[in-house]
């Protein structure tokens, strides 16, 4: 009959035998003895349960249960800590099978994956470059003066609701958009200005197929003495083409931000016949300008702002956007 | 906001189809949704941005459609064929001009509450309202067909002198939905000679609320200020049909019309009669007027458009056009009360091009120089590592900045010390990742049913020190790679990497420390660019400190191949106990000009100590070797290797 001082020599022994286990195959009789399905020594335990009397019962089964479970782990540890050496021999055994047969299957080299949001984001910087843009990144951490009022979104202003934000304090909080490198790049250089500004922005929504707490964004920003927004317009069906292939067909529509004015909003045509929503866009507000030490009267400009994620879900076909942050080999190494 | 498509054919002719209509919307700016159809009524879902609450109604919306479709609008039914006595309302006493600054108000007698007639009833249901009694729901109705808000009390529960003031910190008012609040400094109340009874703006007081009992009424169309509203709100964390309205800034002109329509409705619907006057108070509002330059819409839209054609598209908008007494090439521009949000010639810009058609633009490309901006000229150091990582079979993650506590504890990091955030939606997203290993090691256990993983995450580390440079919390670029390859694969990564820079590196043990800051780091000038650390269950993890990496010049040199043939010997030896390769290999180094380089060949473990063969490379950059120079320089290192106690192993 079972009793638990059993119970307890075998873990014992059994920790032992696994820690002794210098190879995968030690480690597989040791398995076996134990676990083995027709003559393991806890298997055996179990088929004696039924023999067992109902006190006897309630007092061991849970401790064998708990045998077999660390008799189980422990051995899947061991496995992992062994595969250092095994692992090489595998690869090398997989592929030296040569068969004579011109058929057999090729072997997948071993190359690093690129991430396909930073991708998109380098074909962006890619497309822009040809038309002279520049790139610089900064601060996630932000001030709500950069964040916000300097964009003409001050603390009272009801479209502050549209961007929920994370504040760490009354004054600094988790950046909802790359603006803040807008200002921060406009209040030290002087025009002509032709810059993105890629980077992580932060979001307080629940988590979803199409939301998530941070996410990359890409804004552009252009300030000269001389642009319209037909030439916005004329680089954002630039940059769809390139982006998307020449076929593609934007359309463009009014919409509202503080911080431009004239605001537009951009969809480019999928090829499921849908029209989507690629990004926002508008002349730089003149008070922004001005509270960036640049002369309203003298520059204008205009700027960008759109989602790599979302730009790569159109792109490929990507139905969640969570899985850019799962970074799940069987999703990245498509890329 | 819902648009039950009847509802807004009372004011405009629609000649297209609702999907026709969607996109013509949609093009001049205010976006649908979603077209849907509740109890066969077509309803149309508008996204309208905060700019434009005078669209948050049914006849703004109206406004803009026969604008659209070049159709006629028709004024709201507010016609009142009672006369009106002559007797005064109930007085609002207003303690500050600023929080209300205009308002109407008129007391309504005779009044029968019971249930809505049907028609009013589905408009309502069709635009998302819930339907209470024939009298909140005139006012609610007027407010979504007007977009002015209003109130209805029962007079028979308030006694005598209205005061409209703002609220006291801590003061609290149980408002229609049996809430008690607790209000914020400065929220607008209205209070009668014994209690609060209204929060105003955002809810009715429980205790003024009109009842099955009701019999009389006094009714408050009020214009409130947006900024007092919505801290209210936002502090009250109540949000209502009216508070969304009332923060914004409204027709200061609408609202003695939306009482004299809500006073029609209720005479028609609840049996009211009209026990006083229709009072209106507040400044006079003269249409506002604004100067703008005609060679705006070329220098700023890009669009060449004449006098005519300006006038063609705002006229249908509410503008009046004339020529400017000021200066030929201008246009006085007068603005409809209704348009808030036109102040500064650009906005009237924005008029014109999305009428005009975003669509119907020229698509140029800009025509001024291209700036050379000093970042023009420094290296892309990021997209140049990623690309060797990649080369090496790294693949790129990218986790959330944004950890949980268990993650911190997970890698003994105490969350005291841990930058986080105020109000997190969910637990796991609460503090800012102080390093890049938590989700490089949340990729190794993702894909734990492989072997072989690569990855490299390149994102900010943060940390609640304060940045002198820009007084925030310090947030540093950084380089995490993770890898279940061997140590000194990973290790070679890292030296490869490292090896793109102008660096002059020092290697050396770092113990003692968390699991991840021990092994080995290496500096240039003190400052550490890189460590590598073995982690649990095989794993190899490797950083980069690109904030500092940044500043560096690349290491670009090519090195010819020397003239003169090296002479290569193989030295084997046995480590002195607690002995580093890296101390016998740069003693080996320093014993003489001719040693060039010195590479580990092999290294087991023979009776129980190290025994290492060490490869060495002498070459001078100028001469042949002789055997001579050779044995001399070889007498050297193994002299110097007696000293330190490693024996040469003569085997």
């Amino acid at each position: 009959m079972i009793s638990s001082k059993q119970i307890n020599d075998l873990l014992r022994s059994l920790a032992k035998e696994v820690s002794n286990s210098n190879s995968s195959e030690e480690l597989e009789t040791v398995r076996i003895k134990y676990l083995g399905r027709r003559q393991g020594i806890i298997t055996n335990l179990f088929k004696e349960i039924p023999k067992l009397s109902l006190k006897d019962k309630k007092a061991l089964v849970p401790s064998l249960n708990s045998l077999k479970q660390e008799a189980e782990s422990s051995i899947e540890e061991k496995s992992a800590s062994l595969e250092g050496t095994p692992k090489v021999s595998k690869a090398k055994t997989v592929s030296s099978v040569d068969v004579d047969d011109p058929t057999v299957p090729g072997i997948k080299p071993q190359v690093g994956h690129e991430h396909p949001t930073i991708k998109v984001i380098n074909e962006i910087k890619e497309i822009f470059h040809y038309l002279g843009f520049g790139w610089q990144d900064g601060p996630e951490v932000e001030f709500d003066l950069y964040n916000f009022q300097k964009l003409r979104l001050h603390k009272d202003h009801p479209a502050r609701d549209t961007q929920q934000t994370y504040y760490l304090t009354e004054e600094t909080l988790l950046r909802t958009q790359t603006s803040n490198m807008q200002i921060r790049y406009m209040e030290n250089h002087k025009p002509p200005l032709r810059m993105l500004f890629p980077g992580r922005v932060y979001r307080r929504e629940q988590i979803d197929a199409t939301h998530l707490p941070s996410f990359y964004q890409v804004e552009g920003l252009l300030v000269d003495k001389k642009t319209t927004m037909s030439d916005l317009i004329g680089v954002i069906d630039f940059f769809a083409k390139k982006m998307f292939g020449k076929k593609t067909k934007i359309r463009v529509y009014g919409h509202h931000f503080p911080y431009t004015e004239p605001s537009i909003e951009v969809e480019v045509l999928h090829s499921s016949g849908r029209w989507l929503e690629i990004m926002g866009a508008g002349m730089v507000h003149p008070e922004v300008l001005k509270n960036c030490r640049i002369d309203p009267k003298v520059y204008r400009g205009w700027a960008f702002g759109m989602g790599p994620e979302r730009i790569a879900m159109l792109k490929y076909g990507i139905g969640d956007i969570r899985l850019f942050y799962s970074n799940d080999l069987t999703f990245l190494e498509q890329f | 906001m819902l648009v039950p498509l009847s509802w807004l054919e009372e004011f405009v002719r629609i000649s297209v189809r609702p999907e026709k209509l969607a996109e013509k919307l949609l093009f001049s700016g205010t976006k649908v949704e979603e077209i849907s159809k509740i109890n066969g009524e077509t309803v149309l879902n508008l996204e309208i941005t905060p700019n434009r609450p005078d669209t948050l109604s049914i006849y703004g919306v109206a406004r803009e459609v026969a604008a659209l479709l070049g159709e006629d609008l028709k004024e709201p039914d507010a016609d009142l064929i009672a006369a009106e006595p002559s007797r005064k309302p109930l007085a609002l006493k207003i303690s500050d001009k600023k929080l209300c600054p205009a308002y109407s108000v008129v007391a309504l007698g005779g009044v029968f509450v019971k249930e809505s007639p049907d028609w009013m009833k589905d408009y309502l249901v069709a635009a998302g309202v819930r339907s209470i009694n024939n009298v909140v729901d005139v006012t609610n109705f007027v407010m979504l067909e007007l977009g002015q808000p209003m109130h209805a009390f029962d007079t028979g529960k308030i006694v005598v002198n209205l005061t409209l003031r703002g609220a006291k910190k801590g003061e609290k008012v149980t408002t229609l939905d049996s809430i008690q609040r607790e209000l914020p400094e400065g929220a607008i109340i209205i209070e009668d000679s014994e209690k609060l009874v209204d929060l105003a703006g955002l809810m009715g007081g429980e205790n003024s609320e009109v009842d099955e009992n009701t019999k009389e009424i006094l009714l408050l169309v009020p214009l409130y200020d947006p900024v007092a509203i919505r801290k209210a709100s936002l502090f009250t964390n109540l949000r209502t049909e009216a508070s969304n309205r009332f923060e914004k800034k409204l027709d200061p002109t609408m609202h003695p019309t939306a009482a004299r329509r809500a006073v029609k409705l209720l005479i028609e619907n609840a049996n009211a009669r009209l026990t006083s006057q229709i009072t209106s108070f507040g400044a006079i509002i003269l249409p506002k007027t604004l100067e703008f330059n005609l060679s705006l819409v070329k220098e700023v839209l890009g669009i060449t458009l004449s006098t005519e054609d300006l006038i063609n598209l705002l006229t249908p908008l509410g503008f009046r056009l004339q020529a400017s007494p000021l200066h030929e090439e201008s246009l006085s521009v007068s603005v409809p009360a209704h348009r808030t949000d036109i102040i500064i010639p650009e906005d009237i810009l924005e008029e014109i091009g999305r009428t005009f058609g975003y669509n119907n633009f020229p698509k140029t490309l800009p025509s001024g120089d291209i700036p050379l901006q000093k970042e023009v000229f420094e290296p892309d150091i990021e997209s140049l590592l990623r690309e060797n990582l990649l080369r090496a079979g790294f693949t790129e993650a990218t986790g959330y900045t944004l950890v949980s506590e268990k993650d911190l504890t997970d890698f003994s990091i105490d969350p005291e010390n841990t930058l986080k955030v105020l109000h997190p939606t969910s637990s796991d997203f609460e503090y800012l990742r102080p390093t890049l290993l938590i989700n490089l090691v949340k990729a190794l256990e993702t894909n734990s049913s492989r072997t072989h993983l690569n990855f490299f995450e390149i994102g900010k580390e943060f940390s609640t020190a304060i940045d002198p440079s820009t007084n925030l919390p310090s947030q540093k670029l950084a380089l995490g790679l993770i890898s279940t390859n061997s140590y000194r694969e990973v290790k070679g990564v890292v030296e490869r990497l490292l090896s793109l820079f102008e660096l002059s590196i020092k290697e050396k043990i770092i113990e003692g420390g968390r699991l991840w800051e021990s092994g080995v780091e290496y500096t240039n000038n003190s400052n550490v660019v890189a460590k590598v650390s073995k982690l649990p269950k095989n794993a190899v993890f490797g950083w980069l400190n690109l904030d500092y990496l940044q500043a560096v010049s690349l290491s670009e040199k090519y090195t010819p191949k020397p003239k003169f043939p090296p002479v290569i010997e193989d030295i084997s030896l046995f480590l002195p106990p607690k002995f580093r390769l890296v101390e016998i290999t740069e003693a080996i180094k320093s014993c003489d000009r001719l040693v060039f380089h010195v590479e580990l060949f092999d290294a087991f473990v023979k009776s129980g100590k190290q025994s290492v063969t060490l490869r060495i490379h002498y070459q001078d950059p100028n001469k042949t070797l002789t055997e001579h120079e050779v044995s001399t320089a070889r007498k050297k290192i193994e002299k110097t290797l007696q000293k330190l106690g490693a024996g040469v192993r003569k085997d």
